[in-house]
């Protein structure tokens, strides 16, 4: 069989071409580290690659969003302890009131302390958190939560936020919520001696009605007490527990206290009288499940300034301590959670570590060079390139026409 | 005496020539395609003197071109079927490498644009978080744009290729015609052996050119006839009529291009006919890679937008407004065939990404039903009207056919301009929706620890009225029962405002658009409320959900997230560029093979031709010392007679 002087050549030459071509492909595997250039290197890897990395980065911003939240429930962790901390000595400030041989100039100076703590403890739900976004204020975050304000002579605190929480995702699968509204720490205390205030809906006038404080806890039994204004100058008081406490023909005083079987209240406003039985505008107190943080303190004020009788001073403080108590439990109850999210967020950082690693080794095994591999390889194709071209001028060289004259 | 010079003369004659031929074949060693050529001496006629024969030399019969038609015809056909798969290697090459950048690519930039997002849901009220997100919102898009710019300048090369490779087509065709009349006429007879073999290896060169390009077939006939066809038996070259290819745009899909046959009985589209050569190779190009990476690509653009922008919508701004669209895009691109005579206006809209597909779409109008076929294979129908509406695989078309004529038909593009009109609607960071558009209280005066979730939409369409989110309340009359101030749906009742509805433990209740439950034991006078969040600017809900788009299985009827998507597809392009690499390298040996088979019968070997040199020198200096012996008998003749 003939072959013909060109395919000699041409064929060494493509030889050569084929072997460089994959020395250069090996070389470049070799200087990047990376096994997988183009999709087409290996089309599998090169798609489940893209996913791996995905992975990695939403792992990686799951870290992210834990140190987050970790912070953010510590900040909360400090301010119900600083709460802590300010209830005790509330607690310390109640007993010492309570002694019997104590003045009035001595609960003068109580009472000063206790309002800076009230305003403290105001000052502590209204915390920000880094961003400037207030920690108590639910979803409202730029609205401060908490406010003393004061309707008619009922001194209270407004709350402005709502009952939201905002929770993070720490894993695919995971979210964790990482505050309390400011209603669950500070206004859902329970207590024997909550009132729930409301006007009628069919009021007509522009009377207010403020919260409703047990005053008098002494004389304080639980009922509905109605305030219905019979001209827009008078009101009738029934007291549906204790008759006896009933009021024909009170004197309507914008602003003035209300007292009414150990209730103390204050309208303001204009209410709209009618004549009974249709009677006008309607104002009701009856039973409720909770009281606020800031409500309780507030009476212990007033117990202190005002000059009242020992057994309700005495009744008055007995509540006030229950109260303090069950704020206490209210808080602990919030930071024990805050503990366990804290310790949640411990386990799921180390689990997202965990996860990270592997996927980054897999990862790794799918695209980068494993070195010694490629570069013997390397030798080899090298070694290759050099018998080509060795036989190639060997080949090459041979004709006959040498061997003519 | 006189013989035997005219003998040897005849001799030298024919060396001469046979020196010639081979250094003829000397000097083409490297000449593409040339044929090597050998002498052919034969004896003279002898002449009857007395009672035998005497011989009167040699002469030259013919000079042979060595040549196998089988074996160029194998060669042809190899040649057609590595240049297709060598072409299409090349091109899918190209869009390999587009996407072998790993920072380059859609992934980092979609990553990009979710981690953003989880930024936003970690601190909703931060601008720049905010404006991160837009950022990052850009950079995808600018790298969905710049990709498909890759692809769409690859679509216009390919035409421009096309346009350029049926021009050579036709030049090529119209030279072997040129060719074919010269080798008529400088054959002299109708004896096929005597055709010059230089002109004979020029014209197989053109038609090894002419199958580089497309795939042909030859046929020879009698008195140096020789027909092309290509295709399904088309013939381009039929003695000397010529017919010719034309690039034209196809009727039913102003977009694509078709080669068109310009045959005697009229034109005709023969681009499904023509598999072979850089023809078959770019038009396979088109069909199967290019268009299935365009629209690949757009549909995961347009997935990962409407999907952001349907989360977008359930949600609430800054300003305290239901969010807005944050991705635009284009609808479907409708192209009507330039055939159309009736006036039918088609409109389409992607309304169901889990349903849309990466297929192209024909309409077509018979006089009463619309029918719509993909490029899959699937259909459905639907009767004419003004308008008609059909929803197909993700897109509902809607067609106002009152001026339709049968024969009438569209092409319907869904996801092609996806990746290059992807954008950022909405730039103002403060219109980002991160808030959840409801929040829900129960109120301090209830007497028991009942309580309601935080509520989620349902249905973003139904949230306002009368421009604001009505207050919905609910109002427990007793422990079992509670009545409400709105028109609510629960437990597949509809009740109206004040109805007595019956509680029940966890019960689901829906109104406005949203959906609330609620849990524990309820006491009498407990009320609950369902207000809008305007002024939640802390509120994370709805952002966490658009963050949990990331690996939600949403496309591709809820088997891929937007990265599985984009991971297909670059899987996709990398297993076609490989598979043609393969396909190419393994065709290339087979080439190398016939031509190698071919090159055996027809090439030149300088050791051969060497050797021929010294045997037809040594015969040429024998026949000239025959006449020096001729010469020297006349001499001695003549020195005998004086």
């Amino acid at each position: 069989m003939r072959v013909p002087t060109t395919r000699f050549y041409l064929q060494g030459i493509e030889a050569f071409g084929q072997q460089q071509t994959k020395l250069v492909k090996l070389q470049q595997q070799i200087s990047t580290g990376v096994r997988l250039i183009n999709p087409s290197d290996d089309p599998v890897a090169a798609s489940k690659v893209l996913g791996l990395d995905q992975t990695i980065q939403m792992q990686k911003q799951y870290q992210d969003n834990i140190s987050i939240a970790e912070n953010r429930l510590k900040l909360e962790e400090t301010v119900l302890k600083s709460v802590e901390s300010m209830s005790f000595r509330l607690k310390e400030l109640s007993i010492q009131a309570n002694t019997a041989t104590i003045s009035q100039g001595d609960r003068d100076v109580i009472s000063v302390e206790v309002k800076q703590l009230l305003n403290e403890l105001i000052g502590l739900a209204n915390t920000k958190d880094v961003s400037g976004d207030y920690l108590f204020a639910g979803y409202q975050s730029q609205t401060e939560p908490f406010s003393a304000n004061k309707t008619g002579s009922i001194e209270h605190v407004v709350y402005a936020g709502d009952q939201g929480t905002r929770s993070l995702q720490i894993s695919e699968s995971r979210q964790i919520q990482v505050d309390n509204s400011g209603s669950e720490i500070f206004l859902k205390i329970p207590s024997q001696m909550a009132l729930n205030e409301s006007a009628a809906v069919t009021n007509t006038g522009s009377g207010v009605i403020s919260p409703a404080q047990v005053f008098d806890a002494s004389t304080y039994v639980a009922s509905n007490i109605n305030i219905t204004f019979t001209s827009a100058t008078t009101y009738n008081v029934t007291d549906s527990a204790t008759p006896a406490n009933d009021v024909i023909g009170a004197t309507y005083e914008p602003g003035a206290n209300i007292d009414v079987g150990g209730v103390r209240l204050s309208i303001t406003g204009t209410p709209v009288g009618a004549a009974l039985p249709a009677g006008g505008d309607v104002f009701t107190t009856s039973t409720g499940q909770y009281k606020d943080a800031f409500e309780s303190i507030q009476t212990f004020v007033k117990t202190l300034d005002e000059s009242v009788s020992t057994a309700q001073r005495t009744e008055n403080y007995a509540v006030f301590l229950q109260d303090l108590d069950n704020f206490f439990s209210k808080v602990l109850e919030v930071r024990t959670s805050i503990g366990a999210r804290l310790n949640a967020l411990e386990s799921q950082k180390d689990a997202n570590k965990a996860d990270i690693l592997v996927t980054q080794t897999t990862l790794s095994t799918l695209r980068d060079t494993d070195l010694a591999e490629a570069i013997s390889q390397l030798k080899l194709e090298q070694a290759t390139l050099d018998a080509a071209q060795a036989v190639f001028s060997r080949i090459t060289s041979s004709s006959l026409f040498n061997y003519l004259r | 005496m006189a013989d035997m010079f005219n003998t040897a003369v005849s001799g030298l004659l024919s060396f001469q020539r046979a020196l010639s031929t081979t250094s003829h074949n000397i000097a083409n060693v490297n000449t593409e395609g040339f044929s090597r050529q050998s002498v052919e001496i034969s004896a003279n006629s002898p002449t009857l003197i007395g009672n035998s024969f005497m011989g009167t030399g040699a002469h030259v019969q013919s000079i042979q071109r060595s040549y196998d038609q089988f074996l160029s015809t194998e060669v042809r056909d190899v040649t057609t079927v590595h240049s297709r798969q060598a072409k299409f290697a090349e091109l899918a090459g190209h869009i390999d490498n587009v996407l072998a950048d790993p920072k380059g690519g859609i992934s980092p930039a979609l990553h990009n644009l979710f981690s953003s997002i989880q930024d936003v849901a970690d601190d909703p009220s931060s601008s720049t978080a905010r404006s991160a997100m837009v950022s990052s919102a850009q950079s995808l898009s600018e790298r969905f744009h710049s990709i498909d710019t890759r692809f769409e300048q690859l679509s216009a090369n390919t035409k421009t290729e096309i346009g350029a490779v049926v021009n050579e087509i036709n030049t090529i065709v119209s030279e072997i015609s040129d060719l074919n009349l010269s080798i008529k006429k400088t054959s002299g007879s109708s004896n096929t052996t005597q055709q010059s073999g230089d002109l004979l290896d020029r014209r197989d060169g053109l038609l090894s050119k002419l199958a580089e390009k497309v795939d042909i077939s030859v046929v020879y006939s009698a008195n140096n006839n020789m027909s092309i066809f290509i295709g399904n038996g088309q013939s381009v070259l039929n003695g000397t009529t010529i017919n010719t290819l034309a690039v034209q745009p196809s009727a039913s899909d102003p977009e694509q291009d078709t080669i068109v046959y310009n045959g005697s009985v009229g034109k005709f589209d023969l681009s499904d006919q023509l598999q072979g050569g850089e023809l078959g190779g770019l038009l396979n190009f088109n069909s199967a890679i290019l268009t299935t990476a365009r629209n690949s690509l757009g549909r995961t653009a347009i997935g990962v937008a409407e999907a952001v922008n349907f989360q977008m919508r359930e949600g609430m701004d800054l300003n305290g407004n239901l969010g807005q669209d944050f991705f635009s895009y284009t609808d479907p691109q409708i192209f009507s065939a330039t055939s159309n005579t009736g006036t039918a206006i088609v409109t389409s809209d992607i309304t169901d990404i889990g349903a849309l597909t990466i297929s192209d779409y024909a309409l077509t109008y018979d006089g009463i039903n619309w029918t719509i076929l993909s490029d899959k294979g699937t259909t459905a129908t639907v009767a004419n009207g003004s308008p008609a509406t059909l929803a197909f695989e993700g897109i509902t078309l809607s067609i106002d056919g009152a001026t339709a004529s049968a024969g009438d038909s569209f092409s319907i593009k869904p996801t092609l301009a996806g990746a290059e009109s992807i954008n950022v609607a909405n730039t103002d960071p403060r219109l980002i929706a991160a808030a959840a558009p409801i929040r829900t209280s129960s109120s301090l005066n209830n007497l028991s620890e009942a309580s309601i979730s935080a509520g989620t939409v349902t249905n973003s369409a139904n949230l306002l009225s009368g421009g604001v989110i009505p207050s919905v309340n609910f109002s427990f009359a007793s422990a079992t029962s509670f009545t409400s101030n709105a028109t609510v749906q629960t437990g597949g009742f509809t009740y109206a405002p004040s109805d007595p509805i019956p509680y029940s433990q966890n019960m689901k209740i829906e109104a406005n658009g949203w959906q609330v439950s609620l849990s524990g034991v309820p006491a009498a006078n407990d009320q609950f409320d369902v207000q809008s969040n305007v002024g939640g600017i802390g509120d994370n809900r709805n952002v966490l959900q658009i963050a949990n788009l990331q690996n939600k299985l949403i496309l591709n009827a809820g088997t891929a997230s937007f990265q599985d998507d984009y991971g297909t597809f670059v899987g996709f392009v990398g297993s076609q560029t490989q598979a043609a690499n393969v396909s190419r390298d393994a065709h290339a040996m087979l080439l190398d093979q016939a031509l190698n088979r071919n090159a055996a019968v027809v090439g030149v070997n300088l050791d051969e031709e060497a050797a021929d040199l010294i045997r037809f020198q040594q015969a040429y200096q024998a026949a000239a010392q025959v006449i020096s012996t001729v010469q020297t008998m006349f001499d001695t003749l003549l020195q005998s007679t004086r």
